[in-house]
């Protein structure tokens, strides 16, 4: 644009010097089915579409993907303001409004009868050879291709030729099939190993109605981040193993969560059912893991299923003691050592602990100050390997964060973990607060916890995993897990992600800070916010957590669960 | 990736024309060398299997997928070893209203095989191709790297009466390096039919390139020469 001024300009006037051009606009404004909408200049128009409150029906656009513009489902009226003629140009032909970048003065619109009608011919297109398997397609619920149908074709198919057949049940490494016949060819998966992996292990081979999505010759598809390509699929081309044929999706109750499997705290969507979770979604969050999770932050659901818990709350020297019982027994204990002896108490805290209940526990034992031994434990130890895509070498959520809202070590005669565990040893420790499993990892095997606990008058133990410490431990109470209940985790780069309950939890566990606020009300302490929302808002003033934002992932749940809300399987809405 | 290619490996000739080749590309677009160099690579090795794909791909340097995808996009490469003759009979839209599903149809009794086949004694392997920018002179075929159009069923007869009678030839030297479209394949037969053009005269049934050779329409006068649209205009 500046070139075509530049050089209009120099032409007429060779010898007046070329005025500098005028910054170029950042934001550009045009009207969207008569809505206005401003956007940041190189917006598609689609994407602005979306501002403007319009979902124009795309199949090959992801906003995560670069744009192709092959299913030519997006199209729309667009007309281009003619500065010369001083009017818009009516459109020759409909555009492809995943391409086209929104200018100013653009007239958009999306749902006039001509654009209707020819999307449905773009739609028979598309279904020409689709075999309309919806009764036992997996997607079938949350296919774009189902949803577009309805809204857009209706009709039934003219082609009374027998359709093409393709590979069906193709495995695509161990955990997705490829099913040819229902592949509409967007590519969206071969663009997502090219860009976002960039592994480059799917491809489109042959040609005209044979063309079929492959994996590279004498490869496998075997990334850390290959379920993705199901969820992007707009159509059941292709399914995950671990999904197939378990749910209709329409059982399914979608909760917010978080997760925890490494330090980027992918925001998720676990989706359940009868108290069970089903699968685990990405859920768009700019910044943290934009539209995707990795394969592990899938399959933790199994993870989690597979955990032995504690059954009940325990005190050491007295028969079915009520959690009631065992939680004045800490609150005393507490506060007899907030008296004297602080340097005597020693608190580990988790890095899957939630801020709330890190502020809340920090508080209660005095957070900061001098002789006051705090310190954030490695709970879980296996995990995929770091990588660029997302994948961090911490395989817990909230080190950053629980340390940052508390668990640290005093400023002065503060010790860390290796520090504690030495006072143990030297039986300078009298009471001891475990939150969560994994201590044998940080201290050295479970013989080392042995030796060292047995030297400490009271190891209290709040966990949701039994581990070495729990058969040793004075006191155990059984807390919920990630999936049961409410909290904050923040990222490896300082975002805060929210996890909601989802799952009922098993009778007698105790959501973490409920029961710090019982263990202070206890022990006669007090307590810094009566209850979640209250820590949550003073948490955001804390100026120790030096976070970005407070924010949750920007998806949001419509009241019923219908229509757009698992576009493309990333959840835009 | 677990495709071996050590077997393979580049004539001086293709290696020079390779390297001539990159200069011709900006360095971040060297993408662009797949389509010339699976080229050679096909004259070079026959086929352009999976070996030769990884071996491709190592050429040029890019993923080994992008070349899988371009080498089974056009039926110009043959991913499997072909005949002495491949026929590859054009039937997209052009062709096919011309009936180029009869001639198909037609080369599949007369040889015994079905589209996509090799006869027995190795002569002859048919494809069905895609549109070959010939769609003016439909149907047609291409015969390894020549053009035969205008086809009638009697045409296609003689044509692979002529094709069995034609002895195999070496490439001729003048047609080496190797270049996209640079000379006839490995394959390709000299025979008397060849060298009347690029094309077979069948007298009465089509199949011409040459203007004299063409066939006449309407009131029987001969069409004009087909001029180049002088594109300065
Ligand atoms: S498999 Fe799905 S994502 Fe991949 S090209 Fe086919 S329809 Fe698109
Ligand atoms: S990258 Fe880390 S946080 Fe994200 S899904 Fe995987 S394990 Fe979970
Ligand atoms: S969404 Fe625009 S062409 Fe596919
Ligand atoms: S359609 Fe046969 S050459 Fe174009």
């Amino acid at each position: 644009m500046s070139d075509n001024a530049t050089s209009e300009s120099a032409s007429e006037k060779p010898e007046v010097a070329v005025e500098p051009t005028a910054p170029v606009p950042e934001t550009v404004t045009l009207s969207i089915d008569g809505i206005e909408v401003t956007v940041p200049k190189g917006t598609k128009v689609i994407e602005a579409a979306k501002q403007a409150g319009k979902v124009i029906p795309h199949f090959c656009y992801h906003p995560g993907l670069p744009v192709d513009g092959n299913c030519r489902m997006c199209i729309a009226d667009v007309r281009t303001w003619n500065p010369r003629a001083e009017k818009h140009m009516p459109a020759r032909r409909p555009a492809v409004t995943c391409w086209v970048d929104a200018e100013d003065n653009m007239q958009v619109f999306t749902d006039t009868p001509e654009v209707l009608k020819s999307r449905a011919t773009v739609m028979e297109f598309l279904l020409l050879n689709h075999p309309v398997d919806c009764p036992i397609c997996d997607k079938a619920g949350e296919c774009m291709l189902q949803d577009y149908y309805m809204l857009h074709d209706r009709q039934r198919s003219e082609v009374r030729d027998e359709k093409v057949h393709k590979p069906r049940l193709v495995p695509f490494g161990d955990r997705i099939l490829y099913n040819g016949e229902r592949c509409i060819l967007c590519s969206r998966c071969t663009r997502f190993t090219e860009h976002v992996t960039g592994t480059h292990e799917l491809g489109i081979v042959n040609r005209g109605d044979r063309a079929i999505v492959e994996v590279v010759e004498g490869g496998d598809f075997a990334n850390a981040y290959t379920d993705n390509v199901a969820d992007i699929c707009p159509v059941g081309a292709l399914t995950k193993t671990d999904f197939r044929f378990k749910k209709r999706v329409w059982f399914l109750k979608h909760t917010e969560s978080v997760c925890g499997g490494c330090s980027r705290t992918c925001n998720t969507v676990v989706d359940h059912d009868r108290e069970e979770i089903i699968r685990i979604m990405p859920r768009e969050r700019p910044g943290v893991n934009d539209f995707w999770i990795c394969n592990e932050g899938r399959d933790l659901y199994k993870e989690l299923a597979a955990t032995e818990r504690p059954a009940a709350a325990s005190l050491a020297g007295k028969d079915q003691a009520s959690a009631e019982d065992v939680i004045a027994w800490i609150g005393e204990g507490l506060a007899a050592h907030k008296k004297e002896g602080r340097e005597r108490l020693a608190v580990i805290g988790s890095s899957w602990m939630s801020n709330e209940e890190a502020w809340l526990l920090g508080h209660l034992v005095g957070k900061g100050v001098k002789g006051q031994h705090l310190a954030v434990k490695t709970d879980r130890v296996d995990g995929y390997p770091a990588d660029d895509v997302l994948h961090t070498d911490d395989h817990n959520p909230n080190r950053l964060g629980a340390s940052a809202s508390g668990i640290a070590p005093g400023k002065k005669d503060g010790k860390d973990l290796a520090g504690i565990l030495a006072a143990a040893q030297a039986g300078e420790i009298d009471t001891l607060i475990v939150w969560g499993p994994g201590l044998a990892h940080d201290w050295g095997g479970d013989d080392a916890v042995a030796e060292a606990l047995a030297k400490v008058a009271r190891v209290i133990q709040l966990t949701d995993a039994v581990d070495a410490v729990t058969p040793l431990a004075h006191a155990v109470i059984p807390l919920r897990n990630w999936a049961e209940r409410d909290g904050t985790w923040t990222n490896v780069d300082g975002f805060h992600s929210r996890f909601k309950k989802a799952l009922r939890p098993p009778k007698g566990a105790w959501d973490g800070f409920e029961l710090l606020l019982a263990i202070a009300d206890a022990g006669g302490l007090k307590s810094p916010a009566k209850n979640l929302r209250e820590a949550r808002k003073k948490l955001k003033q804390d100026p120790e957590l030096q976070a970005r934002e407070f924010l949750d992932g920007r998806f949001e749940f419509p009241g019923n669960q219908t229509g757009f809300r698992h576009l493309g399987g990333v959840l835009e809405t | 990736m677990s495709v071996d290619t050590s077997h393979l490996e580049f004539s001086a000739a293709a290696r020079e024309r390779v390297e001539w080749l990159r200069t011709r590309y900006p360095k971040d677009h060297q993408r662009a060398l797949i389509l010339p160099v699976l080229s050679m690579a096909q004259r070079e090795f026959g086929r352009v299997g999976p070996d030769v794909v990884h071996f491709v791909a190592e050429q040029i340097p890019v993923p080994p997928m992008w070349v899988e995808e371009v080498a089974t996009f056009y039926t110009m490469y043959n991913t499997q070893p072909v005949g002495r003759w491949h026929l590859q009979v054009c039937h997209n839209i052009s062709c096919s209203l011309m009936g180029a599903e009869i001639v198909i149809d037609h080369l599949e009794q007369k040889l015994g095989i079905r589209k996509g086949e090799t006869t027995p004694d190795g002569e002859f392997t048919l494809i069905g191709a895609e549109c070959l920018g010939s769609c003016g002179t439909a149907p047609m075929m291409q015969v390894n790297d020549h053009y035969y159009e205008n086809l009638s069923l009697k045409a296609v007869d003689e044509l692979l009466e002529q094709l069995r009678a034609t002895p195999d030839q070496e490439p001729r030297a003048e047609d080496l390096p190797h270049g996209p479209g640079s000379g006839p394949s490995r394959r390709i037969a000299d025979g008397a039919a060849l060298q009347a053009g690029r094309g077979v005269v069948v007298p009465g049934h089509g199949v011409h390139r040459r203007d004299e050779d063409r066939p006449t329409v309407g009131d029987g006068e001969a069409q004009p020469p087909f001029q180049p649209r002088d594109m300065a205009q």
